[in-house]
């Protein structure tokens, strides 16, 4: 799996990336990815889970709710096969903890490089699609810092 | 005309208005009227009879015989055999600016030297051509920056000139405008000088052409001090490297080796669904025909992207100019001519997508977005060469999901719409998505050929709209006035360059001669360019600005909550930017309904076609309609590549 991120960072997707703590059943990597953000990906081998805690920092409820919406559509099977999340595969779920919107994805078949290419997939479709198609302007400038000049 | 009636500065000034004038402008005295027609009504706004009558003089170049040739008239020489393609500018410069009006290139006098660059910019945007700009030293030439900045983020081969002093003068602070330019356009040329030696004149003209026609283009910069403009010579063994351009430059263009056209024909075919970022190289090594063939071959999905757009068809089956979903689902990405390069997030692709780029020179392979395949090229060559080698493929899976991609696009524009069409309802005035709409459907639903009128877009709020809705169908078609720099002001100068070129019918623009120019711009921008509407009815130049009039700057919603500072932003509410039009020689309409705006571009068209004449329309707005919480969806941004992208 971390060859997977590696690879992602040497492949300019990341601006940044470390490894951190690992143990038997838990490791964590730091990318530098999108707005500048650093973004910490927590993998659990106990609960084969691959988790990001802040993929959108201070999000509403509504927001959050809006969130919760897009992620479902990236399962749906209206969605292309080749950009869909196989529920075979692995289950995609988010949640708000904090004001945070973080995503967790549940690797269901062993197949990890599977679940960290569509966990990264996902972030960058959250950032990609989900904030430009949405009404998140205002959002982005506030959150992000952004002189509203530079979107 | 013969000698005597001619107009020359020594009889100019013997008449009795020219000295009154001059008087003036001293200050000496105060003169009335001179003509005797306005003792009682106030007369029409005219183009003096001087205009026509110069404009069709014959070209007079400079000759080595009887007093010579001075330097501004080589240079100019150098500049028509180089089929410089027009020239816009604002008095001062004199030498130079005479000698090249005299050589016979097309040459243009506008109301503000920024302007004048803007407009030669938009002249070589949709022709691709090599186009110049000219300001007096100082004030002129300063007044131009923020369009050569606009010119260097477009990559437009712009020759930018100047007049500056005299050497015998540097230092000194000698009379008025004493300047260094060079320092001035460091970061926004690709090569500039300072003219030291009247006799290297012609081959630092040299230098500027093997600049502007060689490689990635860009804006050079030449300042001419008044010793090399009206430095004589009558003999041409008196000027350093005077021989033409295929000494000085060369036409040879890098060429993909065998082996690399193999290596990326090979990852197209293995791909599922490849795309092509067809770029600005692309337009100005007028690749379209070649960049067709290839997509067609094996139905490769296309984007253009860069500050011209049109050398694919919006309107092409394989088009993902209007498909932003799709982009996500490319599997490879070609870059062809991509000469301002994204990062990895900038443009709508999957993180796993693999990339080739070719681009004419090797340093920028590599450059922000890294590669799996990098070939040192020229884009045509590039495309003529994968044309032969690809084998016929047929990609339906892929073309499906492109036309999928494009209709949820569709509906996202029409939701938009539906909503502009409420909120215009019920505030009585027009909101940009309806106003974009409007425009679209009168420009490419009707009777007008949706090939046929070269648009130009600018502003913010409306800028964004407005992107979604204009259509490039056919190379040269479409202008970012915005592209990269962001320039909010130059967009309708812009276009009457770009309209000065259809108006000649200048490489892809021919079969469209004669046809009027649109642009949409914004009341914050507008107030950068609206003399030069003087300039467009002066020259005959038919153009329909669109002005989305919010009574302020898009930007309004960072003064919110912000102390004191909400004045800076705003302008007096429901100027009448028709009204000002009409001073200047051009059309008026006003509009808040979607109703009023259709018959007013109607009307607008009819004039503009019948007779040359250009027009203002002003589209009243609000500034809340840009606040998505009262009026969603507010903002409407706007992924790139494809139709409204105006960073890369």
């Amino acid at each position: 799996m971390a060859g997977v991120l590696e690879n992602y960072a040497a492949r300019g997707v990341f601006r940044g990336f470390s490894r951190g703590r690992a143990s038997k059943t838990r490791a964590t990597f730091k990318m530098l990815w999108h707005r500048g953000q650093t973004f910490e990906v927590i993998l659990d081998t106990r609960r084969k889970t691959l988790r990001i805690p802040v993929v959108l920092p201070q999000v509403s409820a509504q927001m959050s709710a809006g969130l919760r919406q897009f992620v479902a559509t990236r399962r749906s099977a209206r969605l292309p096969a080749h950009r869909r999340i196989d529920a075979k595969k692995a289950a995609v779920s988010c949640a708000r903890r904090g004001g945070n919107a973080s995503v967790t994805i549940e690797v269901r078949d062993g197949d990890w490089e599977y679940g960290v290419r569509k966990l990264i997939g996902l972030v960058h479709e959250v950032y990609m699609v989900f904030l430009y198609d949405g009404p998140y302007y205002d959002y982005m400038v506030e959150t992000f810092d952004l002189d509203p000049d530079r979107m | 005309m013969d000698d005597q009636s001619k107009s020359t500065r020594r009889n100019f000034l013997t008449t009795p208005g020219a000295a009154a004038a001059a008087a003036t402008a001293l200050g000496i005295l105060h003169i009335r009227p001179l003509l005797a027609d306005t003792a009682g009504a106030i007369t029409s706004i005219r183009i003096p009879k001087e205009v026509p009558a110069t404009l069709s003089e014959q070209p007079k170049p400079g000759s080595f015989e009887g007093k010579g040739m001075t330097g501004a008239e080589v240079f100019a020489k150098l500049c028509k055999d180089e089929e410089l393609a027009a020239m816009f500018c604002c008095p001062g410069n004199y030498t130079v600016i005479n000698a090249i009006a005299a050589a016979g290139i097309p040459a243009y006098g506008g109301r503000t030297e920024g302007m004048m660059c803007a407009a030669a910019d938009g002249f070589s945007r949709v022709t691709g051509e090599v186009t110049a700009c000219s300001g007096t030293e100082g004030p002129g030439f300063t007044h131009m920056i923020m369009n050569i900045a606009a010119a260097s983020a477009a990559r437009t081969p712009l020759l930018v000139l100047a007049s500056n002093m005299q050497i015998a003068g540097d230092d000194r602070e000698a009379f008025i405008q004493t300047g260094y330019q060079q320092p001035i356009t460091t970061g926004m040329k690709k090569y500039g000088k300072r003219l030291i030696a009247p006799n290297r004149v012609h081959e630092y003209g040299a230098y500027a052409f093997r600049n502007l026609k060689s490689g990635v283009p860009g804006p050079v910069h030449l300042d001419f001090p008044g010793e090399v403009a009206r430095a004589r010579f009558t003999d041409a063994a008196n000027l350093t490297d005077f021989y033409g351009s295929d000494k000085y430059r060369t036409e040879s263009r890098a060429h993909p080796s065998n082996q690399e056209v193999e290596k990326a024909a090979d990852m197209i075919t293995k791909a599922e669904r490849p795309i092509i970022v067809a770029g600005q190289g692309v337009f100005q090594r007028k690749a379209w025909e070649a960049l067709c063939k290839v997509a067609e071959t094996q139905d490769i999905a296309v984007v253009t992207s860069g500050p011209m757009r049109g050398h694919f068809p919006d309107d092409h089956r394989l088009s993902a100019a209007t498909a932003p979903d799709a982009l996500m689902s490319a599997d490879v990405v070609i870059f062809i001519g991509q000469y301002c390069m994204p990062s990895p997030g900038e443009y709508r692709f999957s993180p796993d997508v693999k990339t080739i780029r070719v681009h004419p020179v090797q340093e920028d392979l590599g450059r922000n977005w890294p590669l799996d395949l990098g070939i040192v090229s020229d884009e045509k060559l590039f495309l003529e060469a994968l044309a032969n080698k690809l084998a016929a493929k047929k990609r339906d899976k892929w073309v499906d999901e492109l036309a999928a991609a494009r209709q949820a696009y569709d509906k996202q524009n029409l939701d938009h719409y539906a909503l502009g069409l409420k909120h215009s309802a019920a505030t009585d005035h027009l909101h940009p998505a309806v106003m974009a709409k409007e425009v679209h459907d009168f420009l490419y639903k009707g009777d007008i050929d949706p090939k046929q009128t070269v648009t130009g877009s600018g502003g913010w709020t409306c800028g964004l709209f407005t992107g979604r809705w204009l259509r490039a169908n056919r190379p040269g078609q479409g202008v970012v006035c915005a592209y990269q720099f962001g320039a909010i002001g130059p967009d309708m100068a812009m276009m009457i360059g770009a309209g000065a070129a259809v108006q000649r019918g200048v490489g892809p623009q021919k079969p469209y001669q004669g046809a009027p120019v649109m642009v949409v711009s914004s009341d914050a921008g507008i107030a950068y360019s609206m003399f030069e509407l003087d300039t467009a009815a002066k020259y005959k130049i038919p153009i329909i600005a669109v002005i989305y009039n919010n009574n302020s700057w898009g930007m309004w919603p960072s003064a919110l909550g912000s102390a004191r500072s909400m004045h800076m932003y705003l302008f007096q509410e429901n100027l009448r930017y028709d009204k000002m039009a009409e001073g200047l020689g051009a059309r008026g309409e006003y509009v808040r309904t979607p109703d009023q705006l259709r018959d007013a571009l109607k009307r607008s068209y009819q004039a503009a076609t019948k007779e040359m004449a250009s027009t203002l329309i002003n589209v009243q707005a609000l500034k809340e309609f840009t606040s998505g919480k009262d009026y969603p969806p507010g903002i409407a941004l706007n992924p790139e590549p494809g139709v409204g992208g105006f960073a890369h």
